[in-house]
């Protein structure tokens, strides 16, 4: 059944968000054109005078208001997926979502999955238009600007002969820890738009809200103390690689070390935010059970 | 013995101070249309949610076929609430889809000729449709189910009476024999015809439990004469 869930999760995200990037990327070629445009007109040395210095400006302009757009489109991402969540659950469509034959484990584990599946895809698509903006716009004289891959590509692979396979393990915990505050984001806002409409009669999303920032403040707390305890014994490893005399030693040790130094602090702060986000589902799970009251 | 379909012990349901269902006993067996019957507020609907899984009793448990509210007691309830609930961008044919994905008792087919009757456009949006006829893409998925137990939260309000019978003659019509159909409305005339028992409902106490026959044999009423004589102003 949670394949089933995620699917007509996924559906109801993409038919909204599909558009928006497909429309970010079409924003992101005409922005770069334009900037090209104007750095073109620039170099050409051509007057900016009468028709040319007007079409600068509307160019100029609408280059500005396509980088907007972009912005925005990112935060719609994040829009839609808590508008959807609050409207299947604490709406007319929560009827139908709390009558299906499915577990309410099943129902957040999808409305997770397909929450962070998008923000991966919004993340992809944010690339792509970097990237457009990378080889199209940074040219002066060509079309296709590839310089900068080159110089990325270089220093991968000097990074490579140089620590070698020995990158892969953080690069691996990199992405793990993404993903899990990635998961922790999400769940934060999913249990304050539960609380808030559990809480309020009327002003669910207003008090959605209210208690974003009240969770925010017991996990602050929580969390300072833990870093007191736990935290800071753990950082305090880093000040032992003062006196180490790194001159005479080679980039591979220098790597080992600072790498086993840093791993303690890594995990800690990995499974503290696994914790989070655990302590999150549970109580997002407990109060869709039992405490929710549709009108 | 065959268990009870939807059973009610000691069922109470406070919201705040407010009992919207106070120490309800009861038991409903398979194989009949019943009745629920009360003025509004009486917690006609609060019982509803309470056997469909959308709120948990305060005191007191509620059984639908031996099962307390859950995944399984979800696969044996077909429930129509008393709003539109189908997402809203979805088209009638989505929503079909949908049924079919996540009941196993629904009958694609019948959906569709049900839906061909009533001349609704299977490919319009939901949220093209007026509102009478949302309710009948509606009911025509809830009654497409071979459910145990049919929750009906006032399924005749808001159509014309064309329909309406259109409708009643849609539940009798899908009704078998071990299903037991609970309708829950205020139009009592317009059902008083269909139904086998009935539930007075006031203040969240069950008032009565009969069968229609009886009520007619001992009394010599209908139970729109009876409900009018119980819930005097």
């Amino acid at each position: 059944m949670l394949g089933k869930l995620i699917k007509y999760d996924f559906r109801s995200l993409s038919r909204i968000l599909f558009p928006t990037q497909i429309a970010m990327l079409g924003a992101t070629i005409i922005a770069t054109l334009g900037f090209l445009f104007n750095v073109r007109i620039d170099l050409s040395g051509a007057s900016m005078n009468g028709g040319i210095g007007l079409l600068r400006i509307i160019i100029g302009f609408l280059s500005g208001i396509m980088v907007l757009g972009i912005i925005a489109a990112s935060f719609l991402v994040a829009f839609i997926i808590f508008q959807r969540f609050y409207k299947s659950l604490m709406s007319d469509e929560g009827y139908l979502t709390f009558t299906l034959p499915v577990t309410t484990t099943d129902i957040l584990w999808s409305k997770l999955i397909t929450a962070m599946l998008w923000t991966i895809i919004s993340g992809v698509v944010i690339f792509i238009c970097i990237n457009i903006f990378l080889v199209l716009g940074t040219s002066r004289r060509v079309v296709f600007n590839f310089e900068i891959y080159r110089e990325i590509s270089r220093f991968i692979h000097e990074a490579f002969q140089t620590i070698g396979g020995k990158l892969t393990v953080p690069m691996i915990e990199f992405v793990l820890l993404s993903l899990v505050s990635l998961a922790y984001s999400i769940l934060h806002v999913y249990l304050a738009l539960i609380i808030g409409g559990i809480v309020s009669q009327k002003h669910k999303v207003l008090a959605g809200i209210g208690f974003y920032f009240a969770i925010s403040m017991i996990v602050g707390t929580i969390s300072s103390v833990v870093q007191y305890f736990i935290g800071e014994p753990l950082l305090s490893r880093f000040n032992a690689l003062e006196g180490v005399p790194f001159d005479s030693r080679t980039p591979i040790e220098i790597y080992d070390i600072i790498f086993s130094a840093s791993q303690p602090y890594y995990w800690f702060m990995l499974i503290f935010m696994l914790a989070l986000s655990a302590a999150f589902f549970i109580l997002c799970h407990y109060l869709l059970k039992n405490k929710l009251n549709l009108e | 013995m065959s268990e009870a379909t939807l059973e009610c012990r000691g069922l109470s349901k406070y919201y705040g101070l407010n009992a919207a269902l106070h120490n309800v006993n009861i038991s409903l067996p398979e194989g009949k249309i019943i009745g629920l019957l009360g003025p509004n507020g009486s917690g006609k609907t609060t019982l509803i949610k309470l056997a469909s899984g959308l709120l948990t009793p305060t005191e007191g448990e509620i059984l639908v076929c031996g099962c307390k509210p859950g995944i399984e007691s979800k696969a044996l309830v077909s429930y129509l609430p008393e709003r539109t609930y189908l997402p809203d961008w979805m088209t009638v044919l989505d929503c079909l889809k949908l049924f079919q994905d996540f009941y196993a008792d629904f009958d694609y087919e019948r959906a569709v000729s049900m839906l061909q009757r009533l001349q609704v456009p299977a490919h319009a949006r939901m949220k093209t449709l007026s509102k009478g006829t949302r309710e009948k893409v509606q009911l025509v998925l809830v009654m497409s189910r071979r459910a145990r137990l049919y929750l009906l939260d006032e399924p005749i309000g808001g159509v014309d009476p064309a329909a309406r019978d259109y409708i009643l003659g849609t539940i009798l019509r899908n009704y078998c024999e071990e299903s037991t159909v609970l309708i829950s409305t205020h139009l009592i005339a317009d059902v008083e015809k269909i139904l086998d028992e009935f539930i007075f409902i006031q203040n969240g106490q069950v008032v009565s439990y009969a069968s229609t026959d009886s009520l007619r044999e001992d009394l010599g009423k209908s139970i729109d004469e009876y409900f009018r004589e119980v819930f005097r102003c």
